[in-house]
């Protein structure tokens, strides 16, 4: 249903003269995203570990960081028990 | 300032099909952002041959289309799994609305960053505190999806996702993502916290069904309706709205004996695909009691399903997507009150 069709059909209706989306079958709309933009965007850690940022860690040290930023909220275990989130 | 999560729409209260934006259903997992529209950016990247950002100017430059549609909660009616279920048609259907959306077809913005062959679903994720995200398989996304900045004819509200919302027509509302600030083009859905945890349906044999996405055909009578009463005998309509998220509303048929008997509502047109659908059917009342009831048909042939239906195909663990047929008793009284259809 893209509206693509409808596009390059005016392009060749107005072929002899304005430049609607002559050059291109885009609009050409939006900025190409800088890499400051892409990394403000932010990213999707999917199931399958794509996505995940460069780096490494054990179970261990995940306690660790567990305990300092997620606990408060989230129990000692991560088990709902004395949660302030659930 | 506080607000509450979530609020119903008087339907009940409407006429037509639109919903006034202010009336509008809410409901918001992380609160209602205060965005600048003018520093605001849709960035979508991920399995694309150029990441583009679009800020909202671009987004209007783009062609536009206005469109009816409905969004529906998943949970509306969740009190509906109970016999005889809520008391009035803003608690047990008030978690939907229609709006004439205006926005840009997603498939337009596909084409202009370039989808590649291997991607098969777009990551929506909004700007509100919990960056409230959901999947969208691309089939779906390149079929009616809208990336709305008007609704009824002014600016998205707030509460709706101003400056910008995804629409998904006829799909579970939390699917049409609010303040939406990315769109990754994706390989798998990302398996989210809102279609996982939550948004899934619980079946009795431990498994859950998950991207239910679609809203079946359901209709509600709203006049005469439950709270309400009666102040005489004779003529008056019975009204209500019907809506599907397989497409338009092809039959409404109506019962004043409880199911005993059917007949077929008028149906006010146009009928809008995944839109709410007007219906309308003459009744003069003789002053006894009455059982009313509406039972909806899609163009697709589907027929919206009784209580016992529902709960014979689904079991009894399930929260969302119920979209039972509900009846409502009018009293010699006058009064008309929820009650076991
Ligand atoms: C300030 C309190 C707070 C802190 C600190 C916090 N969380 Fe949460 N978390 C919440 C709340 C509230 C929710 C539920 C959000 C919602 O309802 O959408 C949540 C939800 C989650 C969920 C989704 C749970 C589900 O139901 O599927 C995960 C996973 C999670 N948090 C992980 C973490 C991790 C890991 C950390 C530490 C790095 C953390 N949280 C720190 C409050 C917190």
């Amino acid at each position: 249903m893209s509206r693509r069709s409808g596009l390059v059909a005016a392009a060749l209706i107005v072929a002899a003269g304005a430049a609607i989306a002559a050059e291109s079958e885009r609009a050409g709309l939006g900025h190409e995203a800088t890499a400051e933009e892409l990394s403000a965007a932010g990213y999707t850690v999917f199931p399958d570990g794509r996505g995940l940022p460069q780096g490494r860690g054990t179970a261990r040290e995940g306690k660790a960081v567990y305990q300092q930023f997620c606990a408060a909220c989230h129990g000692r275990n991560a088990e709902g028990d004395e949660a302030a989130a659930a | 300032m506080r607000r509450r999560s979530s609020s119903n729409t008087p339907l009940a209260d409407l006429e037509g099909i639109v919903t006034p934006s202010g009336l509008h259903f809410e409901r918001h997992h992380t609160g209602v952002p205060a965005i600048d529209p003018d520093t605001h950016r849709l960035t979508i990247h991920g399995l694309v041959d150029r990441p583009l950002v679009f800020m909202i100017d671009d987004l209007v430059r783009m062609p536009s289309v206005s469109r009816f549609h409905f969004i529906e909660c998943s949970g509306n009616s969740a009190r509906e799994w109970s016999p005889a279920g809520a008391a009035n048609v803003q608690l047990s259907h008030g978690l939907a609305s229609c709006s004439e959306w205006t926005g840009v077809l997603l498939a337009d913005l596909l084409d202009e960053v370039g989808v590649k062959p291997e991607a098969s679903w777009i990551v929506a994720e909004g700007a509100d505190a919990g960056l409230m995200s959901r999947s969208v398989p691309l089939e779906r996304a390149l079929d009616d999806v809208i990336i709305a900045y008007g609704q009824n004819g002014e600016a998205v509200r707030p509460e709706q996702g101003y400056p910008l919302r995804l629409l998904v027509p006829g799909c579970e509302g939390s699917v049409s993502v609010k303040w939406l600030r990315r769109l990754e083009v994706a390989h798998m859905p990302s398996m989210a916290r809102d279609e996982t945890s939550k948004y899934t349906d619980l079946l009795p044999d431990g498994t859950a069904r998950q991207f239910t996405l679609v809203m079946d055909a359901k209709s509600v009578i709203t006049r005469p309706s439950g709270e309400q009463k009666l102040d005489r005998p004779g003529f008056r309509e019975i009204r209500g709205l019907a809506w599907s998220g397989r497409g338009a509303i092809s039959r409404v048929e109506v019962s004043t004996d409880g199911g005993g008997s059917w007949a077929d509502a008028e149906i006010e047109g146009p009928r809008y695909a995944k839109s709410f659908t007007r219906f309308r059917s003459p009744w003069r009342w003789d002053g006894g009691r009455h059982v009313l009831m509406s039972r909806a048909t899609d163009d697709t042939g589907y027929v919206q399903p009784t209580l016992a239906a529902l709960l014979e195909a689904r079991g009894r663990a399930t929260i969302y997507h119920n979209n039972r047929i509900k009846a409502w008793e009018v009293h010699e009284s006058g009064e008309v009150t929820n009650v076991e259809a």
